[in-house]
């Protein structure tokens, strides 16, 4: 019993962790959102009084033009509390306290600054975006922004403390319960037996199996490398292509028949699943979360094109696993760049349309 | 191959709508305001005033694609660059239809080329049409459909190796003299297609025959694209060519400019994905069947060479435009492969269908849900576009007349000047037969280029050099554009004639 309350209190402080991050990572976004549909779009005047102001609060600045971006960024900011700091001054009182605000004298970031340099758990202590404008009196201003990352972090720790208190305890209790409950069934065996059993279906084979893995290898790899984001834009981009490059040219050749190869097949589906579903959660739609479809009519056009895809593949029952990766993948990609045109929106139209043209052009072109 | 009526009049009609598709202009007068087509139009207009290609005036999107409509110049360049892309999306599906009837010989030819041409000319969610971004369309990858047809020619006919080295030299000496990019996706189709046979059957004896195609392949290009090149030095009396302007924008487009003007990191179900899935997927199955391997191979090469496209402008829908070349590629492999016959193969074949016919249901599906635009549509097909339409008055901010009256005054009297603007007075750049261009334009193509390589194409150029003229120079919308007025300033002798809060109009001379 003591192993298993031991894992499940591992378990839950690595998703307590994930989620922590993971919050963070959001608001630090929706600050970032803050600073470049509001700060960077708003024209400062002296006749506004925010120049020189030394407590400039973000609430401060909402105005007629700015306000759908505010109900867009107090959605997701919630109860959590941002530690913002706003200066907006002329660019000699910047120049002259070069030092306070993590600059140079030439007013790049200054990467000695200890503004700039402090860390806290890996990540950068302060935020800070600024941009330099003129207002209508010619006087070069700058706009500057300094989130405080560390405070925010400790901030959605200390709010989602009780939760893990609460979720913890429940576990323990739960686990012990179950043993005074059910004293006879020795948990561990019942675990040790589906443990076999996976273990069991990890290691089938059949005549199809070379197939999945450079299949699995590829995906996985594509996943992994936009999940964790490693690299910048450009840099990205070009791993893609070559990876892909590579892959068309070298996976199909490799043998896959060795054991070795199916479990590091196995292992990889079941990563790329779990991300596949953070990304349905956090990202779903077209480009990432810009569509504001409802959330239930995106799952109705993945759920239906799922089932058409599965149905055009259902002759073909041994490649199974493929089918379902294909019938899986495809309608997610499809609402990633389509969802316009398969109308997530008026769902009728992908029953009426869509599924009769995709059957039609599918029975016309294969004979 | 069944010929009746039905597929007789089918054609004519599918024929007679892209026609009319093909030379809708209502792209024109959308929200666009031909500010896209200006990268095309702007170097034509380059030239009638003064510049040369090759020489002085940079050109984004090629050589041949802003050349041939500037030699037609049937009433002005919009009318020519119309015409000159209208023309180029029949010829496309002409290409298609060749390769259903004559060389995979379909049973439902005229069904096949249906498709095709909805996705060639209707594929967009809001059916602008490929008009409106040339830069996406046949104008773009021509000769990347030259390819498809001369390789399914050459492969469905059993050609001799003489002949396959002959026709794929024209075919890249065409890519080459028709832009950088197209030349790229050329030769890399067919050297990654070399290549995949070279690791099918690895012996020294493959090795020497793929090395001799290259080799031959490159060279015989090369010397006719010399002697084109050549000719065009000859008849535009140039007197010597800089080569290095035709691969400007390539490199450009290689150190990222393309991304970080608008990248967007999707999340893991990426568009691509549906395209390199199904290709990496039929060519495991037929790892052991060398026939259906190396035609996977062949238009898998052509497929990934395009896809790079997608990856340098990483805008999720860029996908999209490369739809027709897809559908293609995918219909061949499917046709080439139907007959050779095995369980595994039959379940190829059907992964390898399922993007065309993913692809197929998305437009037509678009299409019939946005039925009511089609008149519309149809009604702007017209021949002949009259440049007048296209004199529209400058739109400046109210509080800037005294700067509207001043380049008023210059396009009347038929002067040089050149806007340096991300607003929308950039739709004034498709404009002609008023003002002449002080610097090639258009100037926001000038600042993908590295600024010290603009800086010393302006000052060799005698063009430029004799040229006097304004410089407009929004102050407000100058991303990147101030580094461009630099470059000016430093080349010429700028002052500066009227300042207002939002605009600096200079003299240069």
């Amino acid at each position: 019993m003591r192993k298993i309350l031991i894992l499940s209190q591992i378990i839950l402080v690595i998703l307590f962790t994930y989620h922590i991050f993971n919050s963070f990572f959001i608001h630090k976004e929706n600050i970032k959102y803050f600073y470049k549909n509001v700060l960077k779009k708003e024209k400062f005047s002296n006749s506004q009084g925010f120049i020189g102001k030394k407590d400039i609060k973000y609430i401060d600045l909402i105005n007629k033009s700015n306000r759908k971006y505010f109900d867009q960024f107090k959605k997701i900011k919630s109860d959590t509390q941002y530690y913002i700091n706003i200066e907006i001054n002329k660019i000699e009182y910047f120049m002259n306290n070069n030092e306070l605000f993590g600059l140079d004298i030439k007013l790049n970031k200054d990467p000695e600054n200890k503004l700039i340099k402090d860390k806290y758990l890996f990540i950068k202590k302060n935020y800070i975006k600024f941009h330099v404008e003129t207002d209508k009196l010619d006087n070069e201003l700058i706009i500057y922004m300094n989130s405080d990352s560390k405070k925010l972090l400790l901030g959605i720790i200390k709010n989602n403390m009780n939760l893990f208190f609460i979720l913890s305890i429940s576990i323990l209790l739960l686990i012990r319960l179950s043993f005074y409950i059910f004293p006879k069934i020795n948990f561990y065996s019942v675990f040790k037996r589906n443990i076999l059993n996976i273990e069991r279906r990890i290691n089938k084979k059949n005549e199809f199996s070379y197939i999945e893995p450079p299949l699995i290898i590829y995906i996985g790899m594509f996943s992994f490398l936009i999940w964790f984001k490693i690299f910048s834009d450009v840099k990205l981009w070009y791993l893609f292509y070559g990876l892909t490059v590579l892959s068309i040219l070298l996976l199909p050749k490799i043998n896959y028949t060795n054991y070795k190869f199916l479990i590091f097949n196995k292992a990889i589906l079941i990563t790329v699943f779990v991300m596949f579903i953070h990304q349905i959660i956090s990202r779903f739609g077209y480009q990432g979360s810009m569509s504001d479809s409802p959330f239930i009519n995106k799952i109705l056009i993945v759920s239906f094109l799922f089932t058409l895809i599965y149905y055009y593949f259902s002759k073909y029952k041994k490649f199974i696993t493929i089918n379902f990766i294909l019938s899986l993948i495809f309608p997610l990609c499809i609402l990633e760049f389509r969802s316009g045109s398969i109308y997530v929106s008026e769902f009728i139209y992908f029953l009426i349309i869509f599924i009769p043209s995709f059957l039609l052009i599918n029975k016309k072109l294969s004979l | 191959m069944k010929i009746n009526l039905y597929n007789i009049f089918f054609l004519l009609l599918i024929f007679f709508i892209a026609l009319q598709l093909s030379f809708r202009t209502d792209y024109l007068f959308n929200s666009d305001h031909g500010f896209h087509l200006s990268y095309f139009i702007q170097p034509i207009v380059g030239i009638e005033s003064g510049y040369k290609l090759l020489l002085d005036q940079p050109s984004q999107y090629g050589f041949l694609n802003i050349l041939i409509p500037h030699i037609l110049d049937i009433n002005g360049p919009i009318n020519s660059f119309h015409i000159f892309q209208g023309v180029l999306n029949i010829i496309t599906i002409f290409i298609a239809f060749f390769i259903a009837v004559r060389i995979l010989k379909l049973k439902n030819y005229s069904f096949f080329i249906f498709l095709f041409s909805i996705i060639l000319l209707l594929s967009s969610t809001d059916l602008f049409g490929p008009q409106v971004y040339p830069s996406t369309g046949v104008v773009r990858f021509f000769p990347v459909y030259i390819l498809i047809l001369c390789q399914c020619f050459i492969r469905n006919n059993n050609y001799s190796k003489t002949r396959e080295i002959s026709i794929l030299s024209i075919v890249l000496c065409s890519s080459l003299l028709w832009a950088a990019e197209a030349s790229f996706y050329v030769l890399f189709s067919i050297g990654f297609y070399y290549l995949q046979e070279l690791l099918y059957q690895p012996c020294i004896k493959k090795l020497k025959e793929v090395l001799f195609k290259g080799f031959s392949i490159i060279t015989i290009s090369i010397t006719l694209s010399y002697i084109v090149l050549k000719i065009y030095q000859n008849s535009f009396d140039i007197e010597s060519l800089n080569l290095g302007l035709h691969f400007s924008y390539l490199m450009a487009y290689s150190y990222g400019f393309g991304m970080t003007l608008g990248a967007i990191i999707p999340n893991i179900f990426s568009p691509i994905l549906l395209i390199t899935v199904p290709l990496l997927l039929a060519l495991i199955m037929n790892r052991k069947n060398k026939e259906n391997y190396l035609t996977i191979a062949c238009y898998g090469s052509i497929i990934i060479a395009v896809i790079s496209y997608s990856f340098m402008r990483s805008i999720a829908n860029n996908i999209n435009n490369l739809w027709p070349i897809f559908f293609l590629c995918f219909s061949i492999i499917y046709y080439e492969m139907k007959d050779r016959n095995s369980e595994e193969e039959n379940y190829s074949l059907k992964v390898i269908l399922l993007p065309t016919v993913l692809i197929a249901s998305l437009c037509f599906s678009n299409i019939v849900i946005n039925y009511k635009k089609i008149p519309e549509i149809m009604s702007t097909y017209s021949f002949t576009i009259d440049n007048n339409l296209f004199k529209k008055s400058f739109q400046l901010e109210e509080e800037d007349k005294s700067i509207l009256k001043e380049i008023e005054k210059i396009d009347q009297s038929k002067g040089y000047l050149s806007i340096l603007t991300w607003s929308k007075i950039k739709y004034n750049l498709i404009k002609s037969g008023g003002y002449s261009p002080l610097i090639p334009g258009p100037p926001l193509a000038l600042i993908s280029l590295d600024i010290n390589y603009v800086s010393n194409l302006l000052s060799n150029s005698k063009s430029y050099k004799n040229k006097n003229g304004y410089i407009l120079y929004d102050k407000e919308f100058n991303t990147y554009l101030d580094k461009l007025l630099q470059v000016i300033k430093k080349t010429k002798n700028c002052n500066l004639t009227k300042t207002t809060k939002r605009f600096d109009l200079y003299y240069c001379e």
